[in-house]
């Protein structure tokens, strides 16, 4: 915004803030070695949640001689569900490297390069209802166990149980 | 009766990642995904990678191209009039990518750079979204650097949006 051309007007903004306000709902977990494992995050009973954007992390290491390595390749995939209604969002097992960004990170001193990676998060506007949870199946086609982390930027449409009495 | 009305009773639209693995047994592959009943769906955006080293685990990269093309309905409607050079509308194409090729799968390198080209490509597609790719060089060239490798991934990223009379 142009701070000396636009002027904030607090009371409506708070007006507004007590309906809807920015959030991040976070979601980490460890799949174990040629394993899967159902990821979930609970949108609660504040309100509704509206996603924009997504992004995410993973470790790529797997047994190199016997040794465990950060090789950079990529062996977590995952399909994205609404748990409200079991609505798959993607059409198959997505590799991570491909939709989640920054993406790769280190997680062991020696072996694989840097990620060289540009941080652009992938847009995913979709609206995820109170009460329910947000689901990624993912699947580890690694010899070792690896972890993620994914964050959903969301708008939290609060309920009306969520602001009653509050003063607007 | 006044004439025939179509309507999607869940009237909603919603985002759709749609993910191929592509193998080159030929020069032109087709890759097919059927859409959802009752929808269009919007292509917004297209990532690929595929493995551009000159020879399996060598070091130096290459960047051969691969052209797209994509198709939809029963029609075979065309939405350009020439197959596109894939590298150039999407990300991070042959640029610095891999695959292991120890594990049958055959994971491809999450360290590419990513998302530095961010075109997009607004497709509307109904019924069958059919991607064709072109241009693949195989196993039979004398010259390794100029083949390509035996697959590409490819994520399209859209939107299914109801259809409505």
């Amino acid at each position: 915004m142009k701070v000396t051309l636009q002027k904030l007007h607090a009371n409506q903004m708070f007006s507004i803030q007590n309906d809807q306000r920015s959030e991040v709902l976070y979601m980490a977990d460890t799949v174990p070695a040629n394993s899967s494992k159902i990821g979930k995050v609970a949108v609660s009973n504040l309100g509704h949640a509206y996603c924009n954007f997504i992004t995410g992390s993973f470790t790529t290491r797997a047994l190199v001689g016997g040794v465990d390595t950060d090789t950079g390749i990529d062996y977590l995939s995952g399909v994205l569900r609404d748990g409200n209604g079991n609505r798959q969002l993607f059409n198959d097992y997505v590799p991570f490297s491909l939709f989640l960004t920054p993406g790769r990170r280190k997680s062991l001193p020696a072996g694989g390069s840097d990620s060289n990676n540009l941080f652009y998060p992938i847009p995913f506007e979709y609206l995820f209802t109170a009460n329910s949870d947000i689901l990624m199946d993912v699947k580890n086609s690694s010899d070792v166990a690896q972890s993620y982390s994914i964050a959903f930027h969301i708008v939290r449409i609060l309920a009306v149980a969520s602001v009653k009495g509050v003063k607007r | 009766m006044r004439g025939f009305r179509r309507v999607n009773y869940s009237q909603e639209s919603y985002p759709f990642l749609i993910y191929k693995r592509i193998s080159f047994l030929h020069s032109l592959e087709y890759a097919n995904q059927k859409l959802e009943q009752g929808y269009n769906y919007l292509v917004k955006r297209i990532t690929a990678k595929w493995d551009t080293r000159a020879a399996p685990l060598a070091p130096a990269f290459i960047s051969p191209p691969l052209l797209i093309a994509m198709y939809t309905g029963g029609a075979s409607i065309s939405h350009q009039q020439l197959p596109v050079d894939f590298a150039l509308i999407t990300s991070p194409a042959g640029s610095g990518v891999f695959y292991d090729a120890a594990v049958s799968s055959r994971p491809m390198s999450a360290v590419a750079r990513k998302m530095d080209k961010t075109i997009n490509i607004p497709v509307l597609a109904y019924d069958v979204l059919q991607i064709e790719i072109s241009g693949a060089t195989i196993a039979s060239n004398t010259v390794p650097e100029l083949n390509h490798p035996s697959f590409c991934d490819v994520l399209v990223e859209g939107r299914y949006f109801p259809i409505t009379d």
